[in-house]
């Protein structure tokens, strides 16, 4: 593995431990401080934070469940907030959940691996996803706690699994083995079945649009197209085509693995353009957001 | 390799795919319901309540329980409120079982609730419920069996000793010969 991956797979981890002590048990520092705050008394780990289950009630009405001072919701709005301004911030830096497949499936030779992003644009697959995740309470089963991964990840830090549905059994399957560990990038679980990432992503490429927030840059002038973005990128949103390099700012972490990789310093984290020229756009947003061929 | 879905239509296409299998999941996750039983107490002044009984039938698991936990169940409250509390007075709740033959234990994400001593450590006052299940492990040997285990779930006011209600469950394998 070449020395900046490395270093940037190194610093990535550091953040991912970070969001691991902040939001799970037995540490799960965030939940025991907003609970001081808001003075709810609940079991300090990822299920009194659960960012699935106010998104899942967008179009029920019970988007604060716990109520509006409850650590849920309030986690809720910061989530918006800050996709809005940084991006999925949450997702590039902070899920541990989102990191756990991505890291394993490093030790699984690529041989073995799909590279289900090359296969199928998982930006519609992420929104069609979504919508039903949304609907789905009115015409079925809620999808909110059968499928988490953050709950999965918690069972398996508490090494007890209890009793799992066929649901839970699926999901897991899912987010660890089929878009986990023998998926390219390792994220196939966040590109298609994470609502917390969808919406994050749909807030962000609203938020992309302003000058003052924060977003993925390219420098069309130091790009080179080496492609060596696109081998590494987690989420498999970069590509090279005719026209150069494009991404998919639906599906993008914001994890700044891309910069920390690319050899000319051709792309940064930053305010202001983005430098992704908004042409060949044939859907808001994807399939991508091609470079100007002619630099 | 063509990647599905980066022109206008197959974009289109593969959303309403993924929609109707996202869809087809949460049907599914309907299914999985009935891997579990659920019961519900409503507790009033009258004496001890003889609650309706809840039978799990492990016929009713879907393959992917059968292949990955056949042996592991849950009779549960379910997230609706769980036992209420419609006494005018704030009762000590203890959950004590009887009969089952397999192991099994309470599980609640109630955080005063005591999973050693089965009780919750503060009052459950008028108006408020509780929820709780009890997960079972079952001998692997009687899966196969009609009746594969039953067993009664008391709640007890462990302040005054007094039986609030009785839930009797049992768990059966209607595909059994
Ligand atoms: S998409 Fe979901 S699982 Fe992936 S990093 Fe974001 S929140 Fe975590
Ligand atoms: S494009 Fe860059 S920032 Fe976005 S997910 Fe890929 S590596 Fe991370």
């Amino acid at each position: 593995m070449q020395k900046p991956v490395k270093a940037s797979l190194k610093d990535r981890a550091k953040w991912y431990l970070l969001g691991f002590v902040l939001f799970f048990g037995p540490i799960a520092i965030y939940p025991r401080l907003m609970q001081l705050l808001t003075g709810e008394e609940r079991f300090a780990n990822i299920h009194s934070v659960c960012l699935r289950m106010p998104i899942g009630n967008l179009f029920t009405g019970k988007v604060a469940l716990h109520g509006v001072v409850s650590v849920s919701f309030i986690s809720f709005l910061l989530l918006i907030i800050s996709a809005f301004f940084l991006g999925p911030f949450f997702c590039g830096r902070l899920c541990a959940a989102g990191a756990v497949p991505e890291y394993l499936s490093r030790i699984i030779p690529d041989r073995w691996k799909i590279n289900w992003a090359k296969i199928v644009n998982p930006t519609p697959v992420r929104y069609g996803f979504f919508a039903a995740f949304l609907i789905a309470p009115f015409l079925a089963q809620a999808l909110t706690c059968n499928m988490c991964q953050f709950a999965l990840l918690q069972k398996c830090v508490d090494t007890n699994f209890g009793v799992m549905s066929s649901m839970t059994i699926l999901t897991l399957f899912f987010w660890l083995v089929l878009f986990g560990i023998f998926n390219v990038g390792g994220r196939g679980y966040c590109n298609f079945m994470c609502p917390v990432g969808a919406l994050q992503n749909l807030v962000h490429s609203i938020g992309a649009r302003f000058g003052f927030t924060y977003k993925l840059r390219l420098d069309r002038e130091r790009c080179t197209s080496c492609g060596i973005c696109v081998k590494e990128c987690p989420m498999g949103v970069l590509s090279k085509n005719s026209d150069g390099l494009s991404h998919k700012i639906h599906n993008c972490l914001t994890c700044r693995h891309c910069e920390r990789v690319c050899p000319k310093g051709a792309l940064s984290y930053g305010t202001g353009d983005s430098g992704w020229k908004e042409t060949g756009i044939k859907m808001p947003g994807g399939p991508d957001v091609p470079v100007d061929a002619g630099k | 390799m063509k990647t599905l879905g980066n022109s206008r239509w197959s974009a289109i296409l593969v959303f309403f795919v993924m929609f109707a299998f996202t869809l087809s999941l949460s049907f599914f996750a309907k299914q999985t319901v009935r891997e579990r039983s659920e019961f519900r107490v409503i507790l009033t002044p009258a004496a001890a309540q003889g609650v309706r009984p809840t039978v799990l039938d492990l016929a009713n698991q879907l393959l992917p329980k059968k292949l990955v936990q056949p042996s592991k169940v849950s009779v549960t409250t379910g997230h609706r409120g769980g036992i209420i509390n419609k006494t005018q007075e704030p009762l000590w709740i203890e959950v004590a079982t009887r009969g089952f033959e397999s192991k099994h234990q309470i599980d609640s994400l109630n955080i005063h609730f005591d999973k050693v001593e089965r009780r919750l450590m503060t009052p459950l006052n008028p108006g408020e419920g509780f929820i709780f299940s009890v997960d079972l492990e079952l001998p692997k040997d009687k899966l196969k069996e009609n009746a594969v285990d039953s067993g009664v779930i008391e709640i007890i006011n462990y302040q005054t000793g007094q039986l609030l209600a009785e839930v009797p469950v049992s768990i059966i394998n209607s595909h059994a010969n």
